[in-house]
């Protein structure tokens, strides 16, 4: 129970960043607004009672109003989770980068920033990582318009399916 | 002196038709099919389709599998580098027309090899079996004699696309 304990703190710490702390399926939830980004990541990682050295995986969601991120942290030292959501306005979504503090976050957030547009702050490089390098749109929001075709090749067979 | 070079012709077609070398390339899932079919059980070699390392070498192109916008580039450098004459093999749905990929269901595949490359088989499947695989190699080189008896493999290719 010491992640609970852990996020009681951070709350009382950052009482403005800190926007709701949530206890469902097992896990232990927090938002926190992106501002607050760069310090939240260092207590996360350094403080007595987090000490969360693992950063199990970074995703990304459209929610149809935000760009949704979800850190997934763990520690090796103290064997518990937490889980970290941040929403970010779909206009110019951008955060502080986590690489200074887990180098885990690397290929997730460059693979975020080609699919969702979110541009990371301070993050080493942005050579594209999936796509090729002109692709136009990211295509993992739910706006995105398909393209009519990449490099000459038409898209689609151009033969009507059924509607789902 | 006809007969015997029809009769040296025909040596030619045997030899050629048995003695195709293919670019195998293995982009998903069927590529596994494709393996097994060149492995010891059901074993491509006997009907003289030997799989080379390079384009330049080969005169048989084997696609398996769902093209990306991103490999199609790609795909066509290895076809320019092949030799003449040359076939493509296009196995399974995705390479066929983009199969469960195709139009609406993503946007970053190819719908089909014959977008980017004139396709004389294709073996339809989700993935096909060896067997079926198998049998688009025999319906290559059954056209293969035909463009040669017709002997403009080349003009007949460009006119009518199957073979």
């Amino acid at each position: 129970m010491s992640s609970t304990e852990f996020l009681e703190g951070l709350k009382n710490e950052f009482p403005g960043a800190i926007t709701k702390i949530d206890i469902g399926y097992g896990q232990k939830f927090a938002e926190f607004s992106s501002n607050a980004a760069a310090s939240i990541f260092n207590v996360c990682s350094t403080n007595e009672r987090g000490r969360f050295d693992l950063l199990e995986d970074l995703l990304a969601y459209d929610s149809g109003d935000d760009i949704v991120l979800v850190y997934n942290l763990y520690s090796t030292l103290l064997n518990h989770r937490v889980i970290l959501k941040t929403s970010l306005h779909r206009k110019e979504p951008s955060i502080l980068t986590a690489t200074t503090v887990w180098l885990a976050a690397l290929s997730y957030e460059k693979e975020i920033a080609e699919l969702f547009g979110v541009r990371f702050k301070n993050h080493t490089t942005e050579i594209p990582f999936l796509l090729p390098k002109d692709w136009q749109g990211f295509p993992m929001r739910k706006d995105y318009v398909y393209p009519g075709g990449y490099s000459g090749i038409a898209h689609g067979s151009g033969v009507e399916r059924r509607k789902r | 002196m006809a007969f015997v070079f029809s009769r040296l012709d025909d040596l030619a077609t045997w030899a050629q038709t048995h003695s195709l070398s293919f670019l195998f390339l293995d982009l998903s899932c069927c590529g596994i099919e494709m393996m097994h079919t060149t492995g010891g059980r059901y074993d491509l070699e006997r009907f003289g389709a030997v799989q080379v390392a390079s384009p330049k070498q080969a005169d048989l192109m084997i696609v398996a599998g769902s093209i990306s916008y991103k490999y199609a580039e790609t795909l066509k450098k290895n076809y320019e580098q092949m030799c003449d004459p040359k076939w493509v093999m296009a196995i399974g749905s995705c390479a066929g027309s983009g199969g469960m990929f195709e139009g609406e269901f993503s946007y970053s595949t190819v719908s089909g090899v014959d977008k980017i490359l004139p396709v004389d088989v294709y073996v339809p499947g989700c993935p096909p079996r060896p067997e079926a695989i198998m049998h688009g190699l025999l319906t290559l080189q059954k056209g293969i004699v035909k463009c040669r008896a017709q002997n403009s493999w080349k003009d007949s290719k460009t006119s009518s696309p199957e073979l």
